[in-house]
């Protein structure tokens, strides 16, 4: 009670402070005054009476600081005076200060724009219903080297497993042709079970969700629009449900939205539009052509991955009594995979994040020990003034809190300015980092993102104030106060501690730079890689002709010979390639074949290659290589005819030994006729440059036309110019025929390399950012080293030392903290970059090249931050040094 | 100064509050004097560090201070028990008593096997 009264009246000693001061001044006065007449009456001289009577009483100023500690509240008061009192030193310093905020917000807004990518990807729960008990389900087929599973697969699982709540399924998506609502368009579906909404616990924000009935063979055609087609395609009207759409000529009747944030749960699929997925309600394997389905399921509770993996593993095996022979050969060795839903989506990209968030991190860390160092300094040239408050009665708590508060105050204004930096970084990020991270949720700064800047906020206040507080707070009172000098003699001590911290911020930048000089190689060798094919100067267009529509091949060919006379007769226009499967579009179709003269494979068994349909001048357009034979001409145009062109690696492969030319091999089932190789062309790397070529075919797209053709056109300039003339020459033959893909191969090519190219750009940023601090942290301190002995450079110089003495000795300072950073650095480089190795391509993570080069660079802007204070040390006129002190 | 002993914060209030009991009204020199003629300059008192305690005793309401003037008629803060204080003095004193006895025993030899 007492305590708490005690406190009250020290809340209110807080103010009228001048007059309590007065007071306080005039009780000590009063008490000297009666303790020396008191000695006086006692005898005692007059100088000693006033002398004894202080000493008693233990300092006037010492006293009314105890007395002040007790008053009022002094935690608050000593923290607004050392408020206060740090903001008038920054103020004194506004280099330091500008610099040092600077160093931070930039530190601080990095770090926290890269948290709130790994906060949306990694840490924030998926958007559905208690999202930890969705899982992903897969079957690898070690025959096929391929993950699928075959509908009967799914509803085997759906009608016989004990351990899950729910299970659904979806296909892999596909691209329909949306017409009578404006302009035709090409658009993204994924065909869903009944039940996928409720598993994921999302409900149409207009509208219902299917029924079960309409998910069954024959069901009606039903359609949910995302909520982005409903307000762009249909202006978001409310009374859209019960309405058609036509979707590939087909009508469907829609039944709802989406709502706006609804993202579906597979990175790959991106729908405007939900269908039904209509499947056989019994698991039947004889069905004339099988879905592969995508699985999703929600567990009950307290069962754990495992079990459910094993329960789903052995209803799989059942399976294999009732199937087709040719299954079985397929399912040889077959495993079931369950997997959290989370990890599926964002398992891959976890560990580029992670990396990013450490490198990111050190570059804070590098900052933090730069502006420590700074402060070292700063501090040691205020030891006089820290003498001289220990003097009059500061205790070392109370100088540290000084220290301290300073040190906070910075930090919270670089931390206030980081955030800015990171709603800038934050805007950058969304547009430019790889769809990868996209596609999983929004990227904002949320609490938890707010929560982490200001704990590294916090953090590195503490990391850059501790230490020169620690050393500061501690001055030797007297010696300080004799020297005359501001540098004093306590500053070699912290000269050691300052090349301490210079060493460890060279040594966290060098493997920062290790992995930024990584990637940079990896990224070149990958922008290096021969494709296989010319992506200048090359336009592409995709369109895909409905099969209701284009029913016989003959129609197919008659829409694409006539797309292919309009656009080849365009001025600008070199040549025309038309193909089924453009590189880089990860579109491809997949046959088995046989070659004539070897045993007969089973079925199942049988290899598997890409087909790629294309016209005469395919290679031509894309100046693919031919290496043997010849590449196809009008002849092969005739459907009857049967050739077939190789890539090199297919040739390598399946005719180890002998010419192919003129061998034959036939395509699909056992009875269809066979087809005579006439060439052999150079690999093309299809789905990207870091994947090597893969064995690959082609065949005259005149025999069987592809229903969805790309086109890629060979222009004499900029392609984009042409965009619009060969879209209208697609339009022109068909009106209701959307174009789609338009784009640049060379676009295609960047945007294949965005991952990379994105990691390397951050990375060597970050890499350039730690090169640049850590080297002016090497600068400051040997800056610092020669402030600090002016005087004794003057007496060297004045006894007759030569430029190349002084040199030398500032530079053996300068070489042996570089070295021993560096070799910190090399040794923590080549512990960490294996974790690199995820990301690199064609390089190894500890490529000694980069080691080297990394090496050198450091080693070289370091030396060179070490020579000009050397050279400088050089100038020091010997009267000016000597004069000084 | 050898053998004089240190005053630590507890008990230096229950003397500053049985001073200012004894002699009534008092200036914080005098309660300093009083104190060291008591413990017959057993005490070593820097008598700076009284000024806090009565600010503390202040504080928490077991004495109240006014100017006044002493008795060479200079201007000086004079301190006296307040109610609170009196109440606080008795019931510290008796817990003292009880601690220096039950520490007496302790200390007394032979006494246990009484």
């Amino acid at each position: 009670m007492r305590r708490v009264r005690g406190w009250v009246f020290r809340l209110g000693e807080l103010f009228g402070k001048e007059q309590r001061e007065r007071e306080l001044a005039a009780e000590m006065e009063s008490h000297l005054q009666m303790h020396i007449e008191d000695n006086l009456r006692a005898g005692i001289a007059p100088e000693q009476a006033r002398r004894e009577a202080l000493m008693k009483l233990g300092g006037i100023e010492q006293t009314k600081e105890m007395i002040r500690e007790r008053r009022g509240l002094p935690m608050i008061e000593v923290f607004l005076q050392d408020l206060y009192f740090g903001a008038r030193m920054l103020r004194k310093n506004p280099g330091f200060s500008a610099i040092a905020v600077m160093t931070l917000a930039l530190g601080i807004g990095a770090n926290t724009a890269i948290f709130s990518v790994v906060n949306t990807v990694l840490v924030r729960p998926l958007p559905y219903r208690d999202p930890g008990k969705l899982v992903w389900v897969d079957e690898y087929w070690p025959r096929m080297n391929d993950d699928m599973v075959p509908n009967p697969d799914y509803t085997k699982w759906n009608l016989h497993n004990h351990h899950f709540e729910e299970m659904a399924a979806y296909d892999g998506g596909s691209q329909v042709n949306l017409t009578g609502a404006g302009e035709p368009e090409r658009i993204e579906s994924v065909s869903v079970t009944a039940n996928l909404l409720h598993v994921l616990g999302v409900k149409p924000s207009l509208g219902r969700s299917f029924l079960t009935e309409e998910a069954q063979l024959g069901g009606r055609r039903v359609a949910l629009l995302s909520y982005g087609l409903w307000k762009r395609k249909f202006g978001g009207d409310p009374n859209i449900s019960g309405k058609a759409v036509t979707l590939n000529k087909e009508s469907y009747t829609v039944i709802g939205v989406m709502p706006p944030d609804f993202r579906f749960p597979d990175r790959r699929a991106n729908p405007q539009i939900l269908l039904a997925f209509q499947l056989p309600p019994k698991v039947d394997w004889t069905a004339k052509s099988l879905a592969l389905t995508q699985v999703i399921g929600r567990v009950k509770p307290g069962v754990t991955l495992t079990q459910a993996n094993a329960e789903l593993a052995a209803l799989s095996q059942q399976t294999n009594a009732d199937i087709p022979a040719m299954f079985i050969h397929m399912r040889d060795g077959l495993q079931v995979h369950v997997t959290g839903l989370h990890e599926k989506l964002v398992g891959d990209v976890r560990p580029t994040l992670l990396i990013l968030l450490a490198a990111v991190a050190f570059v804070l860390l590098i900052g933090c020990v730069n502006i420590a160092n700074v402060q070292l300094a700063r501090t040691a040239s205020r030891q006089k003034e820290l003498a001289v408050r220990a003097a009059i009665g500061a205790g070392r708590g109370r100088l540290l809190r000084q220290l301290l508060t300073e040190g906070a105050l910075i930090a919270a204004s670089g931390g206030v300015a980081g955030l800015l930096v990171a709603a800038g970084g934050v805007r950058l990020l969304r547009a430019y980092a790889p769809t990868s991270f996209l596609q999983i949720g929004p990227i904002t700064i949320d609490t938890w993102v707010l929560f982490f800047a200001f704990g590294i906020t916090c953090l590195t206040a503490m990391v850059f104030g501790t230490v020169p507080a620690l050393r500061a707070s501690k001055p030797d009172v007297i010696a300080n106060l004799k020297e005359g000098r501001v540098v004093s003699e306590g500053g070699y001590g912290q000269h050691r501690l300052r090349s301490v911290l210079v060493i460890s911020e060279l040594a966290l930048a060098v493997v920062v730079l290790v992995a930024s000089g990584l990637l940079i190689r990896s990224f070149l060798r990958l922008s290096n890689v021969d494709p296989g094919f010319d992506s200048n100067n090359l336009l592409t267009v995709s369109t895909a002709l409905p099969e209701t529509k284009y029913v016989a091949p003959a129609q197919r060919r008659a829409f694409f010979e006539e797309v292919l006379q309009r656009v080849s007769k365009l001025p600008g226009v070199r040549s025309v390639a038309l193909t089924s499967s453009l590189p880089l579009t990860n579109y491809a179709q997949i046959d088995v074949f046989a070659i004539e003269g070897e045993p007969n494979k089973p079925a199942g068994t049988r290899p598997m290659t890409p087909v790629e349909h294309v016209n005469p001048g395919y290679f031509r357009t894309l100046r693919i290589a031919l290496l043997e034979g010849r590449v196809f001409d009008d002849t092969d145009s005739r459907p009857e005819t049967r050739v077939v062109i190789l890539n090199k690696v297919f040739a390598q492969r399946f005719f180890p030994n002998d010419d192919p030319i003129g061998k034959r091999i036939r395509f699909g089932p056992t009875e269809s006729p066979w087809s005579t190789i006439v060439g052999v062309v150079g690999n093309v790397r299809h789905t990207g440059p870091d994947r090597e070529a893969e064995p690959q075919v082609y065949v005259p797209y005149a025999g069987n036309p592809p229903s969805t053709a790309m086109l890629a056109v060979r222009t004499d300039s900029d392609p984009r110019n042409l965009a619009a003339v060969v879209r209208d020459q697609v339009t022109a033959v068909d009106t209701e025929q959307p174009v789609f893909g338009v784009s640049t191969m060379e676009q295609r090519v960047l945007d294949s390399l965005s991952g990379p190219r994105f990691n390397t750009t951050l990375l060597g940023f970050f890499g350039f950012v730690a090169l640049v601090l850590a080297v002016g942290g090497v600068y400051g301190v040997v800056a610092y080293f020669v402030a600090l002995r002016t005087h004794e450079f003057g007496i060297r110089v004045a006894l007759g030392a030569s430029q190349r003495n002084v040199v030398g000795m500032v530079m053996t300072q300068g070489i042996a903290m570089t070295a021993a950073g560096l070799g910190l650095g090399l040794g923590g480089a080549f512990a960490l970059t294996r974790y690199l190795s995820t990301l690199l391509y064609g390089i190894r993570p500890t490529d000694p090249i980069t080691f080297a080069g990394v090496a050198l660079i450091l080693a070289g802007a370091a030396l060179l931050a070490c020579y000009i204070p050397a050279r400088h040390a050089t100038r020091i006129d010997p009267m000016v040094a000597l004069r000084c002190e | 100064m050898g053998e004089r002993a240190d005053v630590w914060q507890g008990t230096l209030a229950l003397m500053v509050l049985k001073t200012l009991q004894a002699l009534g009204p008092l200036h914080g020199y005098g309660i300093a004097r009083r104190m060291e003629q008591t413990s017959g300059h057993l005490l070593a008192v820097n008598y700076g560090t009284l000024y806090p305690a009565l600010l503390k005793l202040e504080q928490e309401g077991y004495i109240s201070s006014e100017w006044g003037a002493s008795d060479n008629n200079r201007k000086a803060k004079y301190y006296k028990l307040t109610r609170a204080g009196r109440k606080q003095l008795d019931k510290e004193a008796r817990e003292w008593e009880q601690t220096t006895e039950i520490l007496a025993r302790f200390l007394a030899p032979g006494k246990e096997s009484a």
